[in-house]
């Protein structure tokens, strides 16, 4: 055996062991926390996320340490129930905890002693922002991918272009050498002859029918190929599609970029419907009444709703705002949201792409959004049928069932899935 | 030489006239089929074969050019989004239909706050989630735009405040001089509106209310103390019913669907079924669905009941074999029988009341607990009014949703009288015959946009919530007679008080607010005490209320009408009496008997403005878009001059019919004849609510003029009503004449009468084959093959089993439909149009069979001739082979509710050239539109013959109106009616296929509601629009992977043996079942 081979295995094996000790701690650590982390992390989801980063203050303030900075555990949970009444009680600690930020939070007054320990114990193991950003849950997307595989494509095409310019040139070379010594030679066959006085003559092969058919029939093809094919198939596929907003500038890096504002907390239908949502204006005002009312862009959500930042007063006359749709799904098919992202969990990213980076000149459509690309990930996708009765039920039917389906398998690729 | 010689075509080439040149420039001398439907300012502007070729030029570059960018969409969220609303769920709310004494519970599914599917409401222990056609189309009528829009002083415009201010002055002037003011109105079903009109009393003392019904039972009333007997069909076993089409369109048809299918309900296990006997003029659906059927002349019907009476009650012998075996049969079932008559005469009804008596039907058959109070109106008051009304004694008058002026049979005097009237309101929602005529237009909401309850039975109440704010700037009637009566409540308010001091005293709740939501949640609620305060008032004709005869006698000038009240209180009939009256009754003088009846589509029509019931074939005679004097075949032999077959022949195959003219009591309309089997002889039966001048746009947008020329649809028949003696009668003697050699096209959706013996299509036995044998009546056919005599099924094009071709692993949706309960009532064919956004085509269309309905109910009748029959040679007679196609005079019939079989091994699949048409994992046949080119191969290779083709654009298309189907197409083609689609199922455009998807749509939402909770689909979930509102339950669709699923158990253990598919030998294997009917009769069909 190679001393090679061992050593790799003996790291593969010095990793495992890392790993497993690092994985242990972690889970002791939070088995010490009075609270399952676990249950703490979905609660947080719900409830706090939309307002409160972990280690970024959004519309609320950070909340990793949230147990050191207060004074004890059960002021935490009477906080989180009834914060106006905390304050309204003339409670010292509440009240310097509702100067830190502009806006009133919400009370959650459904929130047991239970829950809240086990979002604090979440917040204790919770990873830390860079960590997450690595982490496979989130999919990673920067720039474009497709055209990274494109410049692949290119890299490689170049490579074997220049391979074959050298084949040539070598080839080129091994005949004038050769027939340099062939004529040098004496002796030789009339046929021989020939060939050696024979004369490379360029014109007469780019003159020669064949050639020209040849180049015709590859300009005909090339040309068919990128005006009709990719010309057709290009049709109302509206990649990159960035149309500017007319009234408001609105930017998802601010919100759900730098202060990560769940995506559901505006778009309420994305997994209960067909439809996202764009969010109507009384979300808006959630936060708006308190933060940034000076901006210009926030003024114009004012002027739609008819309210008056000084009395805080609405008026009778508002008025909806008008967004130009991005991404326009033709009216043939049927795309539903929520089976989507709450069936099958996918991130918005996988198909909106880097929304968390769209800034004020607005959203594009990042995915092509046509049949194929639909298809395509039908596929090859599993189902994400883990503890979901509706598959262990048709799991049973299956008498071949390996354990996972895709959503071929279950269909997904059926013509009255998505026409109807 | 030059030849110099002219030739010329003809004459007409040599004159060179303008006409000429103009026909000589035309490439086709002849008009494109669509042609002549059009104007003839349109004709005139007909393409040349190079406008076609610049327009397709052109077309093709602008196609072009505009797919490579598509359009700017915008959109607009909510500005504040409601808690409850989510763009794209649907949301569905529990609400009452109660229109004139019709009532149902409902569902009322919304999107985006519209409402856009009326289904039943299963909570209601009265019609138990069934809907009838009329209730299922009614969700249209919302998006009417013949609606008032405003208040109306003549024809202008007034607002409300205005409005109110003159009403309220000129009731204080008429009330305190004493002028009477009457309130005009259908049966009110609910009591706080009738505590509302007392309020309204209250305030001004001369106010009187009258009661009428547009199909009146008077009759029933006067003989059963003022109220709709309880009947319960469920638990007869026996029933006789006489003219009472109890299935379709009598008293109310959806409650009595549901009993009376539990008792024909039949499984391997329970091999037992009620027996139905009726005696009716014309054939009904009820008619279709009894055992035993003989067909009466109106005037004979007190004839047979007396008969009947004879032999139950003092066991005498029975000269008619019909009704000796009713009696015999409702003896044996003591308990367990009933019998209704829908005569309008008191004295049959004493006698019908005294046999349910004397069957013991009181407290079994006839709830004695829950009388209903459907039907309140008051003939002999009405009759009164009109008189008072003529004579100008009418000081005001308010018509409360009441149309008489096109519904009452003295139509035209009421109209004469309202001018006389110094105050004249009407409440009506659109500007009917009645309301044109009146000083101001209040218009009520639609009853989708308004509050109310019901109480259609003693002690059941239904509440009524609004499921979208008004479209228009109506206002509850409720709400202004509050505001008239000074009241300071609103009606929201006022019903709120009303159910807190009434039904919640009822319910044992302890707050009033968690009972007032559950209520709203389930939409009805069921008291325990019975009758408050709320049901003395529903029927106001039933014993003389003491409160009521106060006020009027404290009014001056109202003895008369007091009078005649007191008469119709006690003048409750004695058996004896009745006795006498039945038996001295004549048949009046004449050729004919006239009889008027509503149908099952219209009523008294209501609805004539609404495009889905006016395209949904008649029940039995598959006509749409007109009414037609239907006539037994022995009589169209004297009247028209035919043979005896070819009369049948000609009924069953021809479009064309034969134009009569019918004159009763002076009046003469012309009517198209149908041939109908079942007919009884002597008598033509026409339906009423047709031919209305005032209903609405649908007429004009209509391209026909019906038979007698009028741009209206169908004919007006309401004159030949008559009133005798205050009692409104539906028959008549008449005349009927042939009319020349006049004939005019009915629109019927099928023109066969007979299956012609092919049982693999329909099947039926009967009980006593089938209590021997579950599988008696099934037919397999046999094929000779070259390797023997095999089974049908066992012959297959297909190269696999159906094992290895289609396995259905996940789901394996189907349908079952049992024969034995669809009663053809064809409120499926609504709810599946309205659910699909099936496009309604218009007259003309029906004719040229371009009718979309998505699911059809084909009925058959039997016929005397048999392939079997043998020639006087013995040998088979062929001459019968073309006879199948006659009906009997007196057929059974059989209904067969059809749509897209589903078939595993489609034909339709096998040939499209485009794969548009594909089989899914789950079952479906699967239609995606946007790939469909318009072959129309699948069609052709059909063999149900259930596919569509759109052979024109029908809806909308982005701007552009298609003219010739605006105007009967309404719900895809104006504003207000798009508003009714459904927004999940695609409007297919010009050239594509289209068919029964099984309401995919809802099996998707199904499944996707069962994977967002983690649970597998439960039966029951899913539904099909057509099995949602089905009042017998003959439609059951279903998981037939789930071994629980009703489907499962229904073709499994259930009624295994007694399921088939239509044409299995053509082996396409269908997903959809059907359950073979069986008759409860002793002979064969």
């Amino acid at each position: 055996m190679d001393l090679r081979r061992v050593m790799k295995s003996v790291r593969a094996i010095f990793s495992a062991l890392l790993c497993s000790v690092t994985l242990g701690l972690l889970t002791s650590h939070a088995a010490l926390a009075q609270g399952d982390a676990e249950v703490g992390k979905t609660i947080f989801e719900e409830n706090c996320k939309a307002c409160h980063g972990i280690d970024k203050a959004s519309v609320g303030p950070a909340l990793r340490g949230v147990k050191e900075r207060h004074s004890s555990v059960d002021w935490i949970v009477k906080w989180v129930n009834d914060p106006a009444g905390l304050v309204a009680s003339g409670d010292a600690e509440a009240k310097k905890t509702a100067d830190l930020t502009p806006g009133a939070m919400t009370g959650f007054p459904t929130l047991s002693k239970g829950d809240v320990e086990s979002v604090l114990a979440y917040l204790e193991v919770a990873p830390k922002a860079e960590v997450k950003k690595a982490g496979d849950t989130t999919v990673e997307v920067t720039g474009e991918p497709v055209k990274q595989d494109n410049t692949l494509l290119t890299v490689v095409l170049i490579i074997v272009l220049v391979i074959l310019v050298l084949m040539v040139a070598v080839l080129i070379v091994l005949a004038a050498a050769m027939s340099k010594q062939m004529s040098e030679k004496e002796g030789l066959s009339e046929e021989d002859q020939e060939l050696v006085n024979q004369k490379f003559s360029l014109l007469k092969v780019v003159t020669h029918p064949a050639f020209i058919g040849g180049v015709a029939l590859i300009a005909v093809w090339l040309g068919l190929h990128i005006g009709i094919h990719d010309g057709l198939y290009a049709i109302g596929v509206q990649t990159g599609y960035q149309p500017v907003q007319d009234e408001i500038h609105f930017s998802h890096k601010i919100h759900a970029g730098d202060h990560e504002i769940d995506c559901n907390y505006c778009h309420t239908g994305v997994r209960k419907t067909k439809n996202a949502n764009i969010p109507s204006l009384n979300i808006c005002m959630n936060c708006h009444t308190q933060v940034k009312t000076d901006s210009p862009e926030i003024q114009k959500i004012y002027a739609h709703l008819d309210y008056d930042p000084k009395t805080g007063k609405y008026g009778d006359n508002p008025t909806p705002i008008i967004w130009t749709r991005v991404h326009n799904l033709p009216d043939l098919a049927y795309f539903n949201h929520s089976q989507h992202v709450k069936v099958a969990g996918l991130e918005c990213e996988e198909c909106h792409g880097p929304i968390k980076e769209m800034g004020e000149e607005g959203v594009y459509q990042y995915s092509e959004l046509t049949m194929g690309w639909c298809i395509d990930c039908h596929r090859s996708k599993n189902v994400n049928s883990k503890g979901n009765g509706y598959y262990d039920e048709l799991a049973k039917r299956h008498d071949d069932f390996k354990g996972e389906f895709t959503v071929e398998e279950m269909g997904g690729t059926e013509c009255s899935k998505c026409h109807y | 030489m030059a030849n110099n010689t002219k030739y010329w075509k003809g004459f007409e080439e040599l004159e060179n006239s303008p006409a000429f040149q103009e026909e000589a420039s035309k490439e086709f001398p002849e008009y494109l089929p669509m042609a002549d439907q059009r104007s003839e300012t349109e004709k005139a502007e007909d393409s040349t074969r190079r406008d076609f070729l610049k327009l397709m030029g052109f077309g093709v570059a602008a196609a072009t050019l505009a797919a490579c960018e598509a359009p700017v969409r915008k959109i607009v969220p909510y500005i504040k989004k409601p808690e409850s609303v989510d763009p794209s769920a649907p949301n569905y709310y529990a609400s009452t239909y109660a229109v004139g004494g019709d009532y149902c519970s409902v569902l009322v599914k919304t999107r985006e706050g519209r409402p856009i599917h009326v289904e039943g409401n299963k909570e209601s222990s009265i019609t138990k989630g069934g809907v009838n056609a009329q209730i299922s189309a009614s969700v249209l009528g919302l998006y009417d735009k013949a609606r008032f829009t405003s208040f109306k002083k003549g024809e202008a415009e007034i607002a409300q405040g205005d409005a109110d201010k003159a009403i309220i002055a000129q009731l204080q002037e008429l009330s305190s001089a004493g002028e009477k003011i009457v309130i005009v109105s259908n049966t009110i079903l609910s009591p706080s509106t009738k505590a509302v009109i007392e309020e309204f009393k209250a305030k001004y003392s001369t106010v009187e209310h009258v009661t009428y019904d547009a199909v009146s039972a008077s009759g029933l009333l006067k003989a059963n103390g003022g109220v709709v007997p309880g009947y319960n069909f469920e638990k007869a076993e026996v029933i006789v019913g006489f003219n009472a089409d109890f299935l379709g369109t009598w008293v109310s048809p959806i409650e009595y669907s549901k009993q009376y299918s539990k008792g024909r309900k039949v499984t391997t296990q329970s091999r037992e079924m009620s027996k139905h006997f009726q005696f009716e003029t014309t054939m009904t659906i009820t008619g279709g669905s009894a055992d035993v059927r003989k067909s009466i002349r109106p005037s004979e019907e007190g004839k047979f009941v007396l008969e009947l009476y004879k032999a139950v009650v003092e066991g005498a012998a029975a000269k008619t074999p019909e009704v000796s075996e009713a009696a015999k049969a409702l003896k044996a079932a003591k308990g367990k029988a009933l019998v209704v008559s829908g005569s309008n005469e008191e004295a049959v009804q004493v006698l019908v009341k005294a046999i349910n008596e004397k069957l013991g039907a009181n407290g079994n058959t006839i709830d004695t607990n829950a009388p209903a109070y459907y039907r309140q109106g008051d003939d002999a008051k009405m009759a009164a009014f009109v008189e008072q009304l003529k004579a100008g004694q009418v000081g005001g008058v308010i018509f409360y949703n009441a149309n008489p002026v096109y519904d009452y049979p003295k139509g035209a005097e009421i109209a004469e009288g309202i001018s006389k009237a110094k105050l004249s309101v009407a409440f009506n929602t659109t500007p009917d015959e009645t309301a044109s005529l009146v000083q101001y237009n209040t218009p009520d909401n639609h009853y989708l946009e308004s509050w109310g309850d019901a109480e259609p039975k003693k002690g059941f109440y239904s509440l009524q919530q609004p499921t979208i704010s008004p479209l228009f700037k109506t206002r509850q009637a409720q709400d202004s007679l509050l505001v008239w009566a000074g009241a300071d409540q609103d009606y929201y308010e006022f019903l709120q008080a009303y159910w807190e001091k009434n039904m919640y005293a009822q319910s044992g709740d302890v707050m009033f607010a968690s009972f007032w939501d559950k209520c709203l949640h389930d939409g009805v609620f069921s008291g325990k005490g019975g009758t408050t305060q709320a049901a003395a008032m529903a029927a106001p004709v039933m014993a003389a209320d003491s409160a009521e005869t106060e006020v009027e006698e404290e009014t001056e000038g109202e003895e008369i009408f007091v009078e005649e009240e007191v008469v119709v209180v006690e003048g409750a009939m004695g058996v004896a009496e009745a006795i006498t009256v039945v038996g001295a009754a004549k048949a009046p003088a004449g050729a004919f008997e006239v009889q008027v009846y509503p149908s099952v589509a219209f009523g008294a029509g209501e609805q004539s403005n609404n495009p889905w019931l006016q395209e949904m074939p008649d029940p039995i005679s598959k006509v749409t878009w007109d009414n037609y004097l239907a006539i037994a075949a022995a009589d169209a032999q004297v009247i028209l001059g035919l043979e005896k077959e070819e009369a049948g022949l000609q009924a069953a195959r021809d479009y064309d019919s034969k134009v009569v003219s019918v004159t009763v009591n002076g009046k003469t309309v012309q009517l198209p004849v149908v041939v109908q089997p079942g007919q009884a002889q002597g008598t033509v039966s026409v339906a009423m609510g047709y031919g209305r001048k005032q209903a609405g746009r649908l007429a004009e947008g209509l391209f026909d003029k019906n038979v007698m020329g009028e741009q209206l649809i169908g004919v007006d028949v309401m004159p030949f009503i008559s009133v005798k003696d205050g009692v409104v009668s539906y028959s008549t003697a008449g005349e009927v004449t042939k009319d020349g050699s006049k004939e005019y096209k009915l629109a019927r959706t099928q023109t066969s009468y007979t299956a012609s013996e092919r049982q693999s299509v329909v099947q039926e036995t009967t009980l006593p084959e089938y209590k021997k044998d579950a599988k008696a009546g099934q037919f397999l056919l046999k094929l000779h093959t070259s390797e023997g005599t095999v089974e049908a099924t066992e012959v297959d094009l297909w190269k696999f089993s159906t094992e290895e071709t289609h396995k259905h692993k996940n789901h394996h949706w189907g349908l079952a439909v049992d024969l034995n309960s669809c009663t053809g009532c064809s409120a499926c064919v609504i709810s599946c149009h309205a659910e699909n956004n099936v496009p309604v085509v218009g007259r003309r269309e029906v004719i040229n069979r371009r009718d979309m309905h998505w699911m059809r109910i084909d009925r058959y009748y039997s016929s005397d001739y048999s392939k079997k029959g043998k020639g006087a040679d013995g040998k088979p007679n062929t001459d019968y082979y073309e006879k199948l196609e006659i009906a009997s005079d007196n057929p059974k019939v059989v209904f067969q509710p059809l749509m897209c079989q589903h078939c595993n091994h489609a034909t339709c699949e096998t040939v499209c050239p485009v794969a548009a048409t594909s089989h899914s994992t789950e079952g479906l046949n699967q239609m995606a539109y946007n790939r469909c080119i318009g072959t129309r191969y699948c069609a052709n290779n059909c063999a149900y013959k259930v596919r569509r083709f759109n052979w024109f654009d029908y809806a909308l298309n982005g701007d552009k109106e298609n003219r010739e189907f605006s105007g009967v197409n309404v719900p895809a083609n104006d504003d207000l009616g798009r508003m009714v689609l459904n927004p999940d199922v695609t409007v297919r455009a010009r050239g594509v296929m289209e068919k029964c998807s099984m309401c995919v749509q809802r099996i998707q939402l199904g499944k996707l509601e069962a994977k967002k909770e983690g649970r597998p689909v439960k039966d029951g979930d899913i539904v099909t629009a057509c099995a949602s509102v089905c009042p017998t339950d003959a439609i059951t669709f279903g998981d037939m992977n789930d071994k629980d699923s009703a489907i499962s158990q229904l073709l499994g253990k259930e009624n295994s043996d007694r399921s088939y598919h239509a044409l299995e030998e053509l082996n396409t294997q269908p997903n959809v079942s059907y359950l073979r009917k069986v008759r409860n009769t002793e002979t064969e069909a």
